[in-house]
């Protein structure tokens, strides 16, 4: 046995993360109580946060007890029940606007295929990557991580879902970079890519693109699609340094940012904590990020590797894109913050994440099967 | 690790290093956000969830010196409109315009015109009618962002009585507004335009109620913060008594000109009327082409008893006789022949009574039998340099002062202003006219009362006003105007006394005996003026009764009058000095 089997850094950057977001609801909930004389939505997201957080640990353990190479043998039918589920959703899913994007469960409960599939393409491709080398060139491994990523991708865009569909290939393509290509090549992907996000400009929904001009103006419109970002910066920045805490809130309790306790959950920690809580929490993403790369550099094995290097890359996108969006520096794409934004699935999604990479930590040495 | 892994490991760092550097640049921008602009936000989100709710203060009532009510507020209905919960601001503003008649692009500028956020809602038509009102009612639930709503109006339910007086409420103009905001004064707002209802504005106009609402992101409201409760406007007493003032009117009929009822001894105006009239109700509820070209024709918006200027002709004889007497020109002694007129410089300057004269003349047969020829000798002695003079004193080139916007100044005629104006020096001949009130000088009616008043008062001239006491409509405190004196005369009082003698005489002879009283004793003097039109005059009849202790003065004008001789005007002044005895007590009457 080895001194340290657990990775400290990285546990504590997770338990702090999921403390400081449950911190954050109950406080909204305080804010919520103060100013309408009740206990409203936050609380009850307060308390299913609660809830859901015990079920994800229990997800959590029981990943603990299968060493994460024994994946490779699963992550086969795991894809294939996943894909199952995605074409599912597309015909029973519930949603927003019209959207379809979960299976309803039990109660108000209900599972996002599309978050649980992240990690799963995540899984996939660094199986591809590491499937035994002499059985395939490079182009061929560039083609099967293609064949993984683009049917979920646009299966997942089909919900509509676009922000998680383009993160499913943004990650599928930085673990992509890592691979042992030449610059040449890495070149050549780039022209790829580059031809691909053409072709899916050109297939967008007018809703999606006037969300992605909104981005670049949100001034154009200030009441239809602007509004949302507007509200959001808002509600960030009259929390100014301290933030305004559960007396001062205002913007949360009487909900003039929509869906703040899930995509806008910065802006709610930005206004009851001010610029000193949200710096808090992006240091806390700091650590989390670095700590996996501490996870990583003690890695040996390839699978390990790539699979560390995926999470960390899901949740340093997800991070960046939804506090880009939460002030004004990215489109909205309703991708949440990882650990911090209520919903079940992202919940579990992310936690089962974080209990992949203490298990490759941990049964990093065993033997190769 | 082998080296394809320490490539990786070199990419995965950089990488984690750029997305550090991008970590960073977001706690710069939340630093700019809540730390730059901090406060700014904060206040943006405070005026997200709070909405000031303000509505009109009722505006102060009217009334005349007994109670009658001459202005009040009645209940109506205004168009509000609440941009930020506009969903779709074209096709509701044009569905508001089908309903009221007022075309989109008028309530677009109403809207941009008051400069509010978004969330203050604003009034953009006032007093809708009933049918207006009921249509829009019934659209309200699919207007969001649109409100009907309980207000007040303005009614007057005397129609025209008193109309000059009492002015008129309008919506604010752009002007008013620039100048107003200040003040509280939003667009669409109710200000008084002219009269009372002007220069009492700030007494009448209250404080609007504010409702300091906090309200979620619906606009619903959630809980009242702060609310200031309306303070109603203060009601305002006039010195009118409406039953003189109706007769004043009714004298004046379809008639230009002016009627007026003092006392002399405080400046309480009991009447002040100026015809043609208007009806002011017609400002609230909206004026006809028609009135407003007849009104236009007549100038009857125009108060001819405080700015219209008149030759004063024979009435101007009490300022004659005051400066000849206090002069030394003429003691009551003197006695002046009248053949019918008398020439000065080759000209010749008839009596009224030409070709036939007066004969001997002393000052109370001259005020009596109105002799020009014994004025114009008494200001032709004097000169135009006393004359003026004592045409100052009685404040012919000053206004009265009295409570109300646009009061006019008379005219003094000099010869400075002679050559200043018309280029031609100062005859003896203007000296003459002058001492008649005819020629160049002018006066308002009020001054011309006032003049009378200051006969009747020993040369105090108490400030003419209406406002007789403003009175809280809540505590019922009452503030009573204290009568200041405006001007005193500088004339001894054997001078008055003896003008005041002449006046008397005016009413023991001829036509103006018709003025008298039983058992009072009145003053009066009656003025006709030319035209300019043969056979057109503009006719006066001042008086003050009793004599020895006058109580009310009164005047009687026409423009372009209806009679060619002004003492036939004595029965109307009489039924005015009459009524005033009747209702306020005979001879040496308790009030």
């Amino acid at each position: 046995m080895k001194p340290h089997r657990l990775p400290l850094f990285f546990i504590t950057s997770v338990i702090l993360l999921l403390v400081f977001g449950l911190a954050t609801f109950y406080v909204a909930s305080l804010a919520e109580r103060y100013t309408l004389g009740h206990f409203g939505s936050f609380f009850s997201y307060f308390q299913k946060t609660l809830l859901l957080l015990g079920i994800s640990l229990v997800v959590a353990v029981i990943l603990q007890l299968v060493p994460y190479r024994a994946f490779r043998y699963l992550i086969t039918p795991a894809y294939a029940i996943q894909m199952a589920l995605l074409i599912l959703v597309l015909f029973i899913g519930r949603g927003a606007y019209g959207s379809r994007r979960w299976i309803p469960l039990v109660g108000s409960f209900g599972l996002q295929p599309s978050e649980l599939h992240k990690l799963i393409v995540i899984i996939a491709v660094a199986f591809i990557l590491t499937l035994s080398r002499r059985n395939l060139n490079t182009a061929l491994r560039v083609l099967l991580v293609c064949a993984i990523a683009v049917p979920s991708a646009l299966l997942i865009a089909k919900e509509p879902d676009l922000g998680t569909s383009i993160l499913v290939l943004g990650v599928s393509v930085i673990m992509l970079v890592h691979f042992r290509l030449t610059s040449r090549q890495l070149a050549v992907l780039a022209v790829i890519l580059a031809v691909a996000a053409g072709g899916v400009w050109a297939g967008l929904r007018p809703y999606q693109r006037e969300r992605i001009e909104t981005f670049l103006d949100p001034q154009r419109d200030p009441l239809g699609s602007g509004y949302n970002v507007i509200q959001s910066i808002v509600a960030t920045g009259s929390g100014g340094l301290w933030g305004r805490g559960v007396t001062g809130s205002t913007q949360a309790p009487l909900s003039f940012v929509p869906v703040q306790y899930a995509d806008f959950v910065f802006s709610l920690v930005g206004e009851l904590f001010g610029f000193a809580g949200s710096t808090v929490l992006i240091m806390l993403f700091i650590l989390l990020i670095w700590s996996s790369f501490l996870v990583y550099r003690s890695l040996t094995d390839d699978f390990g590797r790539y699979i560390v290097i995926g999470i960390t890359t899901l949740w340093f996108l997800q991070a960046l894109i939804n506090m880009g969006m939460t002030i004004g520096l990215s489109p909205v794409t309703g991708i949440p913050l990882p650990f911090i934004s209520y919903g079940g699935s992202s919940l579990l999604t992310h936690v089962s994440a974080a209990s992949i990479v203490i298990n490759v930590y941990r049964t990093r040495d065993e033997l190769r099967f | 690790m082998d080296k394809q892994q320490t490539t990786q490991a070199r990419r995965f760092l950089s990488l984690l290093a750029l997305v550090t550097v991008l970590f960073i640049c977001i706690v710069g921008r939340l630093y700019y956000l809540q730390v730059v602009k901090g406060s700014y936000y904060a206040q943006v989100a405070e005026e997200n969830r709070l909405r000031i709710i303000s509505t009109n203060a009722p505006r102060g009532e009217i009334k005349d010196r007994n109670g009658v009510v001459l202005a009040t507020d009645v209940p109506s209905f205004d168009v509000v409109v609440t941009t930020y919960d506009l969903k779709d601001t074209d096709s509701e503003l044009a569905a508001v315009a089908k309903i009221t008649g007022i075309t989109v692009q008028v309530l677009k500028d109403t809207i941009s015109k008051a400069g509010v956020s978004p969330f203050t809602p604003i009034t953009v038509v006032r007093n809708v009618r009933k049918e207006v009102a009921l249509q829009l009612a019934e659209r309200e639930p699919d207007l969001p962002g649109i409100q009907l709503v309980m207000s007040t109006k303005r009614s007057y339910p005397l129609g025209t009585t008193a109309a000059h007086i009492l002015g008129y409420t309008g919506e604010i103009s752009d002007t008013e507004l620039t100048e107003l905001r200040s003040e509280g004064y939003v667009v669409k707002d109710t200000i008084g335009k002219d009269g009372i209802e002007l220069q009492y504005e700030s007494l009448l106009r209250g404080q609007k109620s504010q409702k300091l609402i906090e309200v979620d992101a619906q606009g619903k409201a959630v809980k009242t913060l702060q609310e200031k409760t309306a303070i109603a406007g203060q009601s305002i007493v006039l010195t009118i008594d409406v039953q003189l003032q109706q007769i004043c009117e009714k004298l004046l009929g379809d008639n230009k000109g002016a009627a007026i009822m003092m006392d002399p001894r405080n400046g309480e105006v009991l009447a002040l009327a100026s015809a043609p009239t208007f009806d002011p109700n017609k400002f609230i509820t909206g004026i006809s082409d028609a009135d407003w070209k007849a009104w236009s024709q007549q100038h009857s918006l125009f108060n001819r008893a405080i700015a219209g200027r008149f030759p004063p002709a024979s009435t101007f004889k009490v300022v004659t006789g005051t400066a000849g007497l206090e002069t030394g020109v003429i003691t009551d002694d003197t006695i002046i022949r009248c053949t019918g007129g008398l020439t000065i410089g080759g000209r010749l300057f008839k009596c009224w009574i030409w070709p036939t004269g007066h004969g001997n003349e002393d000052i109370y047969k001259a005020y009596a039998d109105s002799c020009d020829s014994y004025f114009f000798t008494v200001a032709s002695k004097t000169g135009i340099n006393a004359m003026d003079t004592y045409a100052k004193k009685y404040g012919i080139d000053k206004t009265t002062g009295i409570d109300l916007p646009g009061e006019a100044k008379g005219l003094c005629p000099t010869p400075e202003w002679k050559m200043d104006t018309y280029g031609v020096p100062w005859y003896e001949g203007d000296t003459m006219n002058m001492g008649i009130g005819q020629g160049y000088v002018l006066e308002t009616p009020i001054r011309n009362i006032a003049i009378f008043s200051s006969v009747a008062m020993n040369g105090t001239l108490w400030r003419p006003h209406l406002l007789l006491a403003s009175v809280d409509p809540v505590t019922k405190a009452r503030t009573a105007t204290t009568p200041v004196v405006r001007e005193t005369l500088g004339v001894s009082v054997e001078t008055l006394e003896i003008v005041r003698k002449g006046l008397n005489q005016v009413t023991k002879t001829g036509g103006t005996s018709l003025l008298q009283l039983k058992d009072i004793e009145v003053c009066a003097k009656t003025g006709t003026a030319e035209t300019g039109t043969a056979n057109r005059y503009h006719t006066w009849l001042a008086a003050f009764a009793p004599m020895d202790a006058p109580r009310i003065a009164v005047l009687l004008m026409y423009e372009d009058s209806p009679y060619t001789r002004s003492t036939s005007m004595s029965p109307l002044v009489h039924e005015m000095l009459q009524k005033y005895f009747e209702l306020y007590g005979g001879e040496n009457g308790s009030n």
